[in-house]
């Protein structure tokens, strides 16, 4: 029976496919326009300048790109190497300590940006700094972007026990295995669809940050923590599904489909404001207490206190998925191997 | 060699009693044909022997054995109705039943898909019902099972694939293969079919060797005048129904025809014949039987 799935899958996996190139495409004639309209790809370091600076630019034997700017009005000399190849660079600034506090060259804004100081000194007023910089794509993004992906595929598997049900038994359940090892593998098959959706997602992301930059992936104190979370979290949302319709024979598709409204208004009547009334607050304890058994509720990826990466939550968020997915999973397959052709 | 053991069968849909108290033995190596009107209870029956529906009481057992998953290994079975996934091909079909059976000869399912015009890069949405039948009968007679189980093998297919499958059911049994077949089409059962069982309203009402079957029931058939009183015959255990048109008097025997034509030309009928029974008469004098008794 699996194989019935595993061409599902495969079915999944070229549909996914098509869109993702068609997503790169767009991404290519998207940076190729970039290009042609000169829009300068290269980042500021916003050092401020006065009028009198010179800029200079040339290519190093060895492909480096160099700019020197000097400004004799600040009394600041910066040698900046771009490396074309991994688009990394090195920036070896001398100035007026206030101008390079002033600069992005210690502190650039952007989160993606990564810088490591090589050296630095401080000479009276005057400062030495060595730095390199580069773009770094936080690996977590690449899961966060891929569990769109993951979701609506999670929701497609969803209904293999319904299909299964809607006049197929008679060649699912008279195979020479156990109905729960035909459940597990069809399962195995679809969560199989659904990582590896998430796989084809991160190559399209990585290829896609590739045409803008070179994809450095980095890895954070949270990484793993989101990563869990965008992992798990498609396939618990695919568990709830095949919940909802293992005895279905019929409609399965529309059960499915409304669990998305469903989900969300669970969701959002958990959390909105309705009030201090009694009723209000009642009827927000009965959709506090439903909604814990909402995957969605706990794929949230900004979970913050203070500013600060919430590593308990996501923890505890993993914790509830695992539990729902494994709880999901088995009632499903106890309901699935009742159902009768 | 397979022996299907059915006992005491008992399925109820809420208050509907689908099949009650059936009994059935299948020797090892016998064409077995189920007949029955529609919602006899045919299907249940097969669907509860494979455990697709649950039982309420009675057994099932082959060679002796319950029913275990390992058993699908030596199981084909092809429903009534077209259980095959419309978006896939023929040939995933094989694929798929390859991968699920380890007896599953590729070779041999592809010739007789070809015996029957099949072409396996077709996806099953666009064959007839005869050619889905086909196909599903092509995939279980190329597991070469012990046991098949069929249900209406021949439904949709024209005469001359209707003849084919007869041909692959008698090939199976010679083989070893014990076949278990129900059909509208009596006629197909009687070609087909060494012993056959009838079930009416979920109930077994007649089983047997056709053989047998035929040798003992007949028709004493008769010309008698107005006044003929059918009361002593109507009643008696040798006769399953009498049927009196105008002068014409036909008993339905089930033993002794011999004697009932004595009995009645003594009785002043003329033209007394005995007249041997097709295996289509016997279904309609078991069911006409049947219909006669009270609901249960």
């Amino acid at each position: 029976m699996y194989y019935f799935e595993w061409l599902r899958v495969r079915r999944v996996f070229i549909v996914v496919g098509i869109v993702l190139a068609v997503l790169l495409a767009l991404n290519v004639w998207a940076r190729i326009r970039v290009n042609e309209t000169g829009m300068n790809t290269n980042w500021s370091t916003n050092i401020p300048l006065s009028e009198r600076a010179t800029q200079t630019e040339h290519k190093l034997a060895n492909g480096i790109n160099e700019t020197i700017i000097d400004d004799p009005s600040n009394g600041l000399h910066a040698v900046i190497d771009t490396n074309p190849s991994d688009w990394s660079r090195s920036i070896d600034v001398t100035g007026p300590k206030n101008v390079i506090a002033q600069s992005e060259v210690l502190h650039p804004q952007e989160s993606i940006i990564a810088i490591h100081v090589v050296s630095q000194s401080t000479n009276g007023a005057t400062q030495h700094v060595v730095v390199t910089q580069r773009i770094e794509t936080p690996i977590e993004y690449l899961f966060v972007a891929t569990m769109l992906f993951a979701l609506i595929t999670a929701t497609i598997f969803g209904t293999a026990f319904g299909i299964q049900n809607s006049g197929h038994l008679e060649i699912a359940f008279t195979v020479p295995a156990r109905r729960e090892e035909t459940a597990l593998r069809l399962i195995g098959m679809d969560l199989l669809g659904i990582l590896g959706t998430d796989a084809l997602v991160i190559i399209a992301a990585v290829l896609a940050v590739a045409t803008w930059t070179f994809p450095h992936l980095a890895w954070t104190s949270q990484s793993l923590l989101m990563i869990g979370v965008a992992l798990l979290g498609p396939i618990a949302w695919y568990a709830m599904l095949l919940v909802a319709t293992a005895s279905l024979r019929r409609g399965f598709g529309v059960a499915v489909g409304l669990a998305w409204p469903v989900a969300i208004f669970v969701l959002v009547m958990a959390h909105v404001n309705l009030g201090t009334s009694n009723l209000a607050q009642s009827i927000q304890t009965i959709f506090g207490a439903i909604n814990v058994l909402n995957p969605l509720e706990h794929m949230n990826l900004g979970r913050t206190d203070n500013g600060i990466v919430d590593t308990t939550g996501y923890g505890a968020s993993i914790v509830w998925l695992c539990g729902l997915a494994i709880a999901y999973l088995a009632l499903a397959i106890a309901q699935w191997r009742r159902v009768e052709a | 060699m397979s022996t299907v053991s059915i006992a005491h069968l008992r399925k109820t849909y809420g208050q509907f009693v689908a099949v009650d108290d059936l009994s059935l033995d299948i020797p090892s190596g016998c064409v077995f044909g189920l007949l029955g009107p529609n919602g006899s209870g045919k299907t249940t029956t097969f669907k509860c022997a494979l455990g697709l529906a649950r039982r309420d009481a009675g057994d099932i057992r082959y060679d002796n054995v319950s029913l275990v998953p390992q058993t699908f290994e030596r199981i084909a079975y092809v429903p009534e109705k077209s259980v095959l996934f419309e978006g896939i091909t023929v040939a995933e079909h094989m694929e798929l039943t390859r991968r699920s059976f380890a007896r599953f000869d590729v070779k041999r399912c592809a010739e007789l898909l070809a015996g029957f015009g099949i072409d396996p890069r077709k996806r099953v949405r666009v064959l007839s019902k005869g050619m889905k039948t086909a196909t599903a009968v092509a995939l279980a007679f190329a597991r070469t099972p012990d046991i098949m189980i069929l249900d209406e093998p021949t439904s949709g297919l024209d005469p001359i694939n209707q003849r084919v499958v007869l041909n692959l059911i008698v090939e199976a049994s010679a083989n070893g293969t014990t076949v278990v077949f129900s059909s509208h089409q009596i006629g197909q059962v009687e070609r087909a079919a060494e012993r056959i069982a009838i079930i009416d309203r979920g109930t077994l009402i007649l089983e047997g060797a056709v053989d047998d079957l035929k040798a003992r029931r007949k028709i004493v058939e008769g010309v008698v005048d107005e006044h003929f009183s059918v009361d002593g015959f109507a009643g008696d255990a040798r006769v399953a129904y009498v049927e009196h048109n105008g002068r014409i008097i036909r008993l339905h025997a089930i033993s002794n025809a011999d004697d009932l034509a004595a009995e009645l030309s003594a009785r002043g009928a003329i033209g007394v014949r005995v007249l041997d029974l097709g295996l289509e008469d016997i279904f309609f004098q078991s069911v006409s039987t049947a219909a006669s008794r009270p609901e249960a």
